[in-house]
């Protein structure tokens, strides 16, 4: 079976790190990965970490959001605690070097001028090809980008990609959340009466509870590994096509870094009854997010 | 340049007016890509000049650039019999397409955007939108504002609120 190196590379944390809207979580694993993982694992891997936290720094620059800042902050404090002494200083260096020329290039950005408003249905276009956070977060920008993000018909796009085909083994569980997903497109079709789908994500969302949602991260039974996740579908291209029948199960940073030194074919076959007994332990390797009962 | 008839279906090239009056001609079989001349031309309102008070002509040239390229390489697609040569072609096209938007600045982008959605270019604007979706994935409103140079409108207490309720997509 695959070693802790490769599983590693499997995570393509590296390449992770060059989309801007991706670093700060792959910051933040390789953060963990250092203390928890690093004083564990083979030379080879050890210096492999080690150069994508330098890599981490030497990107900062491009990565112009106060997410990624403090991510990397966190990744410095991590490198500070983890790394042998020699390495430490050098990551230290490429920190420092790295802000620098991140708050260089904030300045430069400042004194650009000219914008041009874009109408409301542009916006909304534009926006249903954005992902729930950063739908949420345009909302902030300013009144007409708050209107178009909270268009309707985009959170109903984002119910039905979150809820409406769940994962959920449960069936009963499934066909709550159908059956509510019915129920509100009747509603809508029917009575012409006008859903808030915002709000109605809200709910759901807040009652699932759980982290897995954000991290981004799943376990895709295609690829039989950790992948990148572009609106709850697993983002290699083989996976495409028919990411509707994959099995993507949703992870959680410490599973991330768990996966690392476990065999990954035991995370995939290990039951969904056994983890939501101890879904609080570090140990755990797969729990669903509840639904709200 | 054909002289005014009164059959619709003599023209085979229209007459589009950009917003500062510069006249562009376009073959029909290449217009046909937008929605809006589409219509007109089935409506039969197409003769003389097709006044597109929303468009300028930097922006206008883009889209007809698009638009040809876009139907030269529909041309091909029929001469080709090999599954792996259309793929290639369909690969070729996504990298011009990428290339095409990746060197336009901001401004030029959402020129782009409202001509493209103006025109009804379903393929185009979904192609600039996806580059601007891609500018505003996981940035915080604070780096789009700067990036797009936005100014703010929310009083103090407004942004404060707005900012708790979205909370919960952050927890």
């Amino acid at each position: 079976m695959s070693n802790p190196t490769k599983r590693y590379q499997n995570l393509a944390i590296n390449e992770a790190l060059s989309r801007i809207y991706r670093y700060p979580i792959a910051c933040k694993e390789l953060s963990l990965i250092l203390r928890r993982v690093y004083n564990k694992v083979p030379k080879n891997l050890q210096s492999l970490i080690f150069q994508d936290t330098l890599t981490a720094f030497r990107l900062l620059p491009g990565v112009q959001t106060c997410n990624a800042v403090s991510a990397a902050h966190l990744l410095l404090q991590s490198a500070e605690a983890a790394l042998p002494k020699q390495k430490k200083n050098l990551a230290v260096t490429e920190f420092k070097q790295a802000m620098v020329a991140h708050k260089r290039r904030c300045k430069a950005r400042q004194e650009e001028e000219g914008s041009v408003q874009l109408p409301q249905d542009v916006l909304v276009h534009v926006f249903s090809f954005l992902d729930m956070q950063s739908l949420v977060s345009v909302g902030l920008v300013s009144w007409s980008c708050n209107l178009a993000a909270s268009d309707s018909h985009l959170w109903q796009t984002h119910y039905a990609i979150f809820f409406g085909n769940s994962n959920n083994p449960s069936k009963t569980k499934e066909q709550h959340s159908r059956r509510e997903i019915d129920t509100l497109l009747k509603e809508d079709t029917t009575a012409n009466s006008c859903i808030d789908w915002r709000e109605a994500f809200k709910r759901a969302y807040i009652g699932n509870s759980s982290k897995k949602l954000t991290s981004n991260r799943g376990f895709c039974g295609h690829c039989n590994a950790i992948v990148w996740l572009d609106n709850l579908k697993c983002s290699n291209t083989h996976c495409g096509v028919k990411s509707q029948n994959q099995q993507i199960k949703l992870v959680s940073l410490c599973q991330v870094v768990d996966y690392i030194l476990d065999d990954p074919s035991s995370i995939a076959s290990s039951s969904d009854s056994d983890s939501e007994s101890d879904e609080e332990s570090i140990t755990s390797l797969w729990a669903y997010p509840k639904h709200l009962q | 340049m054909s002289t005014p008839s009164s059959s619709v279906f003599s023209y085979r090239v229209l007459k589009l007016k950009s917003s500062d009056g510069e006249i562009f001609e376009v073959k029909q079989t290449v217009a046909v890509q937008s929605g809006v001349l589409k219509q007109m031309m089935e409506d039969g309102c197409t003769e003389g000049e097709i006044p597109l008070n929303n468009v300028d002509s930097p922006t206008l040239a883009k889209i007809i650039e698009w638009c040809n390229k876009h139907h030269d390489d529909d041309v091909e697609g029929r001469v080709l019999s090999q599954e792996k040569e259309k793929e290639k072609e369909k690969a070729d096209m996504k990298r011009w397409e990428s290339e095409f938007i990746d060197a336009l600045n901001r401004d030029e982008l959402y020129f782009l955007l409202i001509g493209s959605n103006y025109m009804n270019i379903k393929e185009l604007l979904d192609c600039a939108a996806q580059k601007v979706a891609g500018m505003v994935k996981g940035k915080t409103p604070e780096a789009i504002r700067e990036m797009f140079n936005i100014q703010s409108d929310f009083t103090e207490e407004e942004e404060k609120a707005i900012r708790k309720e979205n909370q919960w997509a952050f927890n």
